[in-house]
């Protein structure tokens, strides 16, 4: 009962915020005081029928609030135009949000990688070298301007060593999508689910035994993934060390320790213990790698949504703008909710 | 006795006796705040990690004030124009000894020398971040101040916003932002020059780099706009907890004026944690900023903004262009590095749960 109203009450706020997000967007975007048609044009094919026509099919006759309007009812029922291109924006982020998923997938597991062994091992040697190791370690990953990171690792690991690919993403094989399809269009509800993650390269050439595709996308999202974990494994590993040292100092531990439970047991209920803290981090570094990593996504030149929205802004493509908040704005939410929702599944004191 | 603690505690005594001078039995009523400072400041230096911040940071403060002075190159002048023998040559790798005209730590593209241009570098870096940080941390103190005092409908008002703010991807917002205050920026610094002579002169720029100028602006309200809720957040916190202790109902007895309880009262309790989290910034200030400017947000070719420099080196990468990475990056580095490792040995100097250990072991250390 307590989960049912507690979800029933976050689905309530749910669309206010998603329509608040895009709207202000929306308003920040559109006093800009210059022509978002001709800048889409560009000056070459500057034509004063073509700006006549765009400027009526986006509505920039119209006062904002139509506009505005025309753009969310069009977002949602699939057909706004990236007018720049030509195509609709849901085939461009169909084919982007995959990428940016497999990147974020790749930097979540060396963060985790990296961050958790490094944490418990400082936890448990507290005031040791490596407790003095992780927390420079930790301080390098914050101080490091994430660009020259990336240009140095690339200098080592493409340039010196051929270890990494840097261009192209690869894509499911014609027969594997074929398969995906069928499931979508024979299971019902979950084919849907099944269907959606299969989207994703790297785990529709998991289900697939695609050994071609899983090899090729190791190398090429192996090193962005490596740069991501090192920017802020450190900083995990320090979150992971202190609320380990806060789970190991309270009474219940202490308790367990008087009982006489063994060192192996102790642990597992610290660790328990400690988790809140962890899941809140990693599923908040999750949500950023999602929608954050541009900086990434340019050096590295993977085509996924930080770009595209990037330039989106940089071109004032309101399409993809309105599309791309409109996204970003639901990872967010959704993340908050997922960890919320673990929060309940590991730590038996919260309730809603 | 190590020196670094003597330096500072002589500094908090000459500002003690200063303020003595003024107002007469000062110091009397002083002295155990005093006492307390000068022992935050002995635990501080007996850190290893806060006394290599320290240093990096004293570095980076005097390049920042001094750089553009030491830079032995002009920035906006390119040798590859002057000299049509460099045109194939350019970007040119550092060479120690073996070449006379050309500058030992090596080009960039325009011919122009990287070591000169990182010295220039720190002076815009360190005001973007500084300013950025100190502007952006008044309004949200403030803010957050006015928000946990008096509660209700002003509480509420001002933390819905405070909330929005914080939903956003903070990237994107800031490019939005930056994009959108540009063009405004440009036409109001085109008609008032004495404002442009005066952010020219603050970032050492020459002043006929107006649409620069204009550029560096709006990135700075940018960031300004994304970094103030984190603030309000944390300080509303504070002061809900401050709030119902007894010297602030004292306070209100006396009939003191909110200013003053505000300001006197509320915040000196809640400063310690917001000086670690300002250090902090400084830092993240400094790479977001620099990040931006990658990104071809902020100022154009030719102003000596790190990140900038290392954009522009990024076409030739690797082989024409490893050492401007280096050597801007390393920069970029440093800064923030230091900042960091400040605030890391200030949040334990602050954090009242090492707080009794520390002062065990320094009062046993620094009697004489």
């Amino acid at each position: 009962m307590g989960l049912a109203s507690y979800l029933v009450r976050r689905l309530i706020t749910f669309l206010p915020s998603v329509l608040g997000a895009l709207l202000i967007t929306y308003l920040i975007a559109y006093i800009i005081p210059t022509d978002p048609v001709r800048a889409w044009v560009g000056e070459k094919l500057m034509d004063p029928s073509t700006l006549e026509r765009l400027r009526r099919d986006y509505k920039f006759d119209a006062p904002w609030y139509e506009q505005f309007a025309f753009l969310v009812e069009k977002l949602l029922t699939g057909s706004l135009v990236d007018p720049v291109r030509g195509v609709p924006v849901v085939q461009q982020v169909a084919q982007r949000f995959p990428v940016t998923v497999e990147l974020a997938i790749f930097g979540m597991l060396f963060t985790v990688l990296i961050g958790i062994p490094l944490g418990i091992a400082a936890a448990a040697r507290k005031d040791s070298a490596i407790d003095f190791f992780v927390r420079i370690f930790a301080l390098f990953g914050s101080s490091m301007p994430a660009f020259v990171l990336y240009y140095f690792l690339i200098l080592v690991f493409y340039v010196h060593v051929r270890a990494s690919l840097l261009a192209g993403v690869p894509t499911l094989s014609p027969s594997c999508a074929a398969a995906l399809d069928n499931v979508k269009n024979t299971v019902p509800l979950l084919g849907h689910a099944v269907w959606a993650v299969g989207q994703v390269p790297i785990l529709g050439g998991l289900m697939c035994m695609d050994t071609g595709v899983v090899s090729t996308t190791v190398a090429r999202m192996w090193l962005p993934g490596l740069a991501l974990g090192l920017l802020s494994g450190g900083f995990v590993a320090r979150i992971v060390r202190n609320s380990l040292l806060d789970a190991l100092s309270s009474d219940s531990i202490l308790f367990a320790k008087a009982r006489g439970l063994s060192s192996s047991r102790v642990w597992r209920h610290a660790l328990k213990n400690a988790f809140a803290p962890i899941v809140t981090i990693l599923g908040l570094n999750f949500a950023g790698l999602l929608t954050g990593a541009i900086i990434a996504e340019t050096v590295f030149n993977i085509p996924g949504m930080g770009l595209y929205i990037y330039q989106g802004i940089t071109r004032l493509n309101f399409p993809i703008i309105i599309a791309g908040t409109f996204l970003f704005s639901i990872i967010y939410i959704v993340m908050n909710l997922v960890v919320d929702l673990i929060y309940a599944l590991v730590d038996p004191r919260v309730r809603y | 006795m190590n020196p670094l603690y003597q330096v500072g505690s002589w500094l908090v005594d000459a500002y003690a006796k200063l303020r003595d001078k003024l107002s007469p039995g000062w110091l009397e009523r002083n002295r155990s705040r005093l006492v307390e400072t000068k022992l935050s400041i002995y635990v501080f230096t007996t850190s290893k990690i806060g006394v290599t911040g320290l240093v990096l940071v004293i570095v980076t403060l005097f390049l920042a004030i001094f750089g553009p002075v030491i830079a032995w190159e002009p920035y906006d002048v390119y040798p590859v124009l002057l000299n049509p023998d460099l045109a194939g040559k350019l970007p040119h790798p550092p060479c120690l000894g073996s070449c006379e005209e050309l500058p030992a730590a090596g080009t960039d593209h325009y011919g122009r020398d990287v070591l000169s241009l990182v010295v220039r570098g720190f002076r815009i870096s360190l005001v973007m971040s500084v300013i950025i940080v100190v502007t952006s941390a008044i309004i949200g103190v403030l803010l957050g101040l006015v928000s946990g005092y008096f509660g209700g409908v002003v509480d509420e008002v001002i933390m819905r916003f405070t909330d929005m703010m914080l939903a956003f991807p903070g990237l994107v917002l800031a490019i939005a932002f930056s994009l959108t205050l540009r063009p405004a920026l440009r036409d109001f610094m085109m008609t008032n020059p004495v404002f442009t002579h005066a952010v020219a002169y603050i970032f050492a720029l020459n002043p006929e780099d107006a649409p620069n100028l204009a550029n560096l602006l709006s990135v700075f309200l940018a960031l300004i706009i994304v970094w103030w809720p984190p603030y309000t957040r944390v300080v509303r916190g504070s002061v809900l907890t401050v709030r119902e202790q007894g010297f602030i109902e004292a306070a209100r007895a006396l009939g003191l004026s909110v200013r003053k309880i505000l300001l006197r009262h509320l915040l000196p309790n809640i400063i310690s944690p917001l000086l670690v989290m300002v250090t902090f910034d400084f830092a993240t200030a400094t790479l977001s900023s620099a990040a931006l400017s990658f990104l071809g947000l902020g100022p154009q070719p030719p102003v000596p903004d790190l990140g900038l420099v290392i954009s522009q080196a990024g076409q030739f990468f690797p082989e024409r262009s490893w050492w401007i990475v280096v050597e801007a990056g390393t920069a970029l580095l440093l800064i923030s590095l230091g900042w960091n490792l400040v605030g890391d040995a200030l949040r334990d100097v602050f954090d009242p749960r090492t707080r009794r250990s520390i002062e065990l072991r320094a009062k046993i250390e620094v009697r004489p």
